[in-house]
Order: C-alpha cells, then structure tokens, then sequence
C-alpha cells in the first residue's frame, strides 16, 4: 500500500548517524544521566508548589483554548476530508462523540448549518472535530474536556488564523473552539446555542 | 559446518555476523565493539525518531546495547538478529517514561540551515519546518502507532519485519499504520499542499 505521504515521512523521519561518545557510555555501563535537582526546604518547595498551581490556574485556560482554536484551524485549513463519523443528525452526532470520546455535545437542530460529520483528534485528551457546512462554506468546532483546574465556564475569546475566524471559550466544564469563515460566526453560534448569540451571553456566562 | 551449526543451535545466521556473534557470546571484546559499529546508527534513528531527544535518544541507545551484550548469550538465533536487535529497541523505546524534552527539531532546523549551500536560505527554512511540523505530528501519536511509523519510515521495514519487531500479526501492523496515516494525513495535510505549492513556485 502506498500512502501519499510516504515520501514525506521517508524525508522527515530519516535515519540518522549516532554521535560520538555512545560507545564511551556503553562501555562505562552507566545509567542514564539524571539532572541533580537541589534539595529545597519544605517550605520554599510548598509555596514554589503553591506558586504553580495558581500560575497554571491563570494561564491554562488561555494555553488550552488557543492551542484548541488553532486546532480546529488546522483541520479547517487542511479542506474537505474523510471524517471519522458521518452525519448530519445532531442526535447521532451527539451519541457517537459521547460513545467514543465522553463528550457531551448537545448540537441543537438547525437548518442554517448543516453538519458533515465527526473525527476524533486524541492530542493528550481525546477531543471531538465536528465538521459543518454555512451555504457552501464548511467549518470546525472542536471539543475537549476542560482541565480539572480550569473554571467551568469562560468567555468566548476570538481570533484569526489561516483566514478563518476563531472563537473559543469554556462551557460546562467543556472547551469549544470554532474556526470559520469570518462571515460565518455569528451563524455558527446555532451549533451550541439555537439562539445564535455571540460574545458573553453565548459562552454561556 | 554451517548447516551443521543451524542443525545443533537451531542458528538462522550466516558467514561472519554469526562467526561475529559467536564471538560476543564468548565474552570477546573487539567483537563487541564491532557489532555495536554495525548497528550504532540503526539503534540510535530508531531512539531519535521515536522519542524527538537527543538526549533520551543517547539513554535508549546505551540501555539497548547494554541489555544486548548482557543478553547475548541467550541469542539462539531462531529468529533472525536483526529482529532480536530491533525487539530489543522497541522494548527500550516502550519503556522509557520521561517525555517533554523535544528539541530535536529546533536544533535539526539548525542543521538544516547550516547545511545549506545550493538551495536558498528561505527554502531550507520552509524545509525545515516541515521537518518540525512532521516530527511534531509523529511524536503526538500513541506509542504502539508512533513504533510503526518510526520502524517503517526511519528503517524501511517490510510488514513482515515491523510484526516480527513488535510481535504481533502484520494485520496489527497494517492497522496501526493505517491509522497512523489517516492521523497524519488529517494533521500535514495542508502543509504537505503547501510545500507543494511553495516548490512549485
């Protein structure tokens, strides 16, 4: 079977020459180097501890949505594909991303955005790609748990990326980016919310 | 006497890598660094293109070599050493827990750059990139699929000899491969397209 990629991964993913020095550890037997981390007081490790974990409160959320939006861009970039599931049922949509991946995506029924399908993107956490079409212009809107640290609900931030409007906010506990044709967010909004709101009211704050 | 050597060990291997064998399994040292010189490079691409470190590439390497030259005594040669050497590595690669130190790319991109001498300096960065990109995507694969694609791409495996590696059917090993390809042909596909066009112009 010859894949259309293959010489893409043959170029990419060729072999290399080891460096030099192998054969000295080899022959020294020793265990692989590990980085001597100092020994910390109690404390200064506790509020170093404590330190992290508001930074990561504050700054994951933000981490998240944006690699999330950038995500959807991608694959709205890459153009029509072959889609893990398809259908333009949103109850099906919805039992098979809850099936397969534990996500719960209430799609409501709406005639202005047709939806395509659903494929499953698994970068750390599984999260759900669902393609959709505005006229004859198509769109994503990727889905993933938030992160136990995250806020359960997050204004919608926007931004630009390929061409394609991106909007991405925190909802139930659930991460959503969508990235669209520009003219196409406000109407992309009926994906989650049947009255097609955008800004605050639509991240569900 | 090779056919009687196979008749008493059950040996599949022939000429001097078996005569070479034979001598590390009795202990000798040049032999030991002859057959580490033989598949040092393999050894190592398979550790890079796996892990994305060159650091955690060195330590899956020694560990590699360590265990073969602790183990060769037990090599009886019933399956071929190639596919011993490369179970060996895929074990190492499998085991090793530590993640998150992928700079490999970025210091590839480097190289890449200082390489260049006929080609524009612009066109080996786009090159790169893509280089970056597609080790990027290969690193976000599951272990099993990741294997797959490092074994067939990195070393130009056959199905055959991806399954006696990993020890399971070539079915699995065209599974995984398969959807390892849909995985990426999702995530580079624009790139690829992109490259394309860049190269066309």
């Amino acid at each position: 079977m010859v894949n259309k990629f293959d010489a893409e991964l043959s170029r990419h993913l060729q072999a290399v020459t080891a460096p030099e020095g192998l054969w000295e550890r080899i022959q020294e037997g020793r265990t692989p180097q590990r980085v001597e981390r100092p020994r910390w007081p109690l404390w200064a490790f506790a509020a170093a501890l404590a330190a992290m974990v508001a930074l990561c409160c504050f700054s994951l959320r933000s981490d998240t949505t944006s690699y999330m939006a950038q995500l959807a861009a991608q694959d709205l970039a890459g153009g029509s594909e072959p889609v893990d599931f398809r259908s333009s049922d949103a109850a099906e949509i919805r039992a098979w991303v809850k099936a397969n991946a534990g996500l719960d995506i209430p799609l409501p029924a709406e005639n202005s955005v047709r939806l395509i399908g659903v494929s499953l993107i698994r970068d750390g956490g599984p999260a759900a790609c669902i393609s959709y079409r505005i006229g004859n212009r198509e769109g994503r809107l990727v889905v993933a748990r938030g992160a136990s640290a995250a806020p359960q609900h997050r204004a919608m931030e926007h931004g630009v990326d390929r061409g394609a409007a991106l909007a991405a906010w925190v909802m139930q506990g659930q991460t959503y980016a969508l990235a669209t044709a520009p003219q196409d967010l406000r109407a992309a909004c009926v994906l989650c919310h049947a009255e097609g709101r955008t800004g605050r009211k639509a991240a569900g704050s | 006497m090779a056919s009687n050597y196979k008749a008493d060990r059950g040996m599949v291997l022939e000429g001097t890598g078996r005569e070479l064998i034979e001598s590390c399994q009795r202990g000798e040292r040049d032999s030991f660094r002859t057959l580490f010189e033989a598949h040092k490079d393999k050894v190592y691409s398979i550790a890079l293109r796996y892990s994305g470190d060159q650091a955690e590439a060195m330590d899956i390497a020694q560990e590699t070599f360590l265990k073969l030259f602790s183990c060769i005594r037990d090599f009886r040669g019933e399956a071929s050493f190639e596919s011993w050497l490369y179970r060996l590595v895929v074990n190492s690669c499998l085991d090793q827990k530590r993640r998150g130190r992928r700079l490999l790319p970025l210091v590839d991109g480097l190289l890449d750059l200082v390489r260049a001498t006929g080609e524009g300096v612009l066109h080996t960065l786009l090159r790169a990139e893509l280089s970056e990109r597609v080790r990027a995507v290969v690193g976000c694969l599951p272990p099993e699929q990741r294997m797959v694609i490092v074994l067939r791409y990195t070393q130009g495996l056959s199905y055959e000899e991806i399954s006696d590696a990993l020890g399971c059917s070539t079915g699995t090993v065209a599974s995984r491969l398969n959807r390892a390809h849909k995985v990426l042909e999702r995530r580079l596909a624009h790139l690829v397209e992109t490259r394309g066009g860049r190269d066309g112009q």
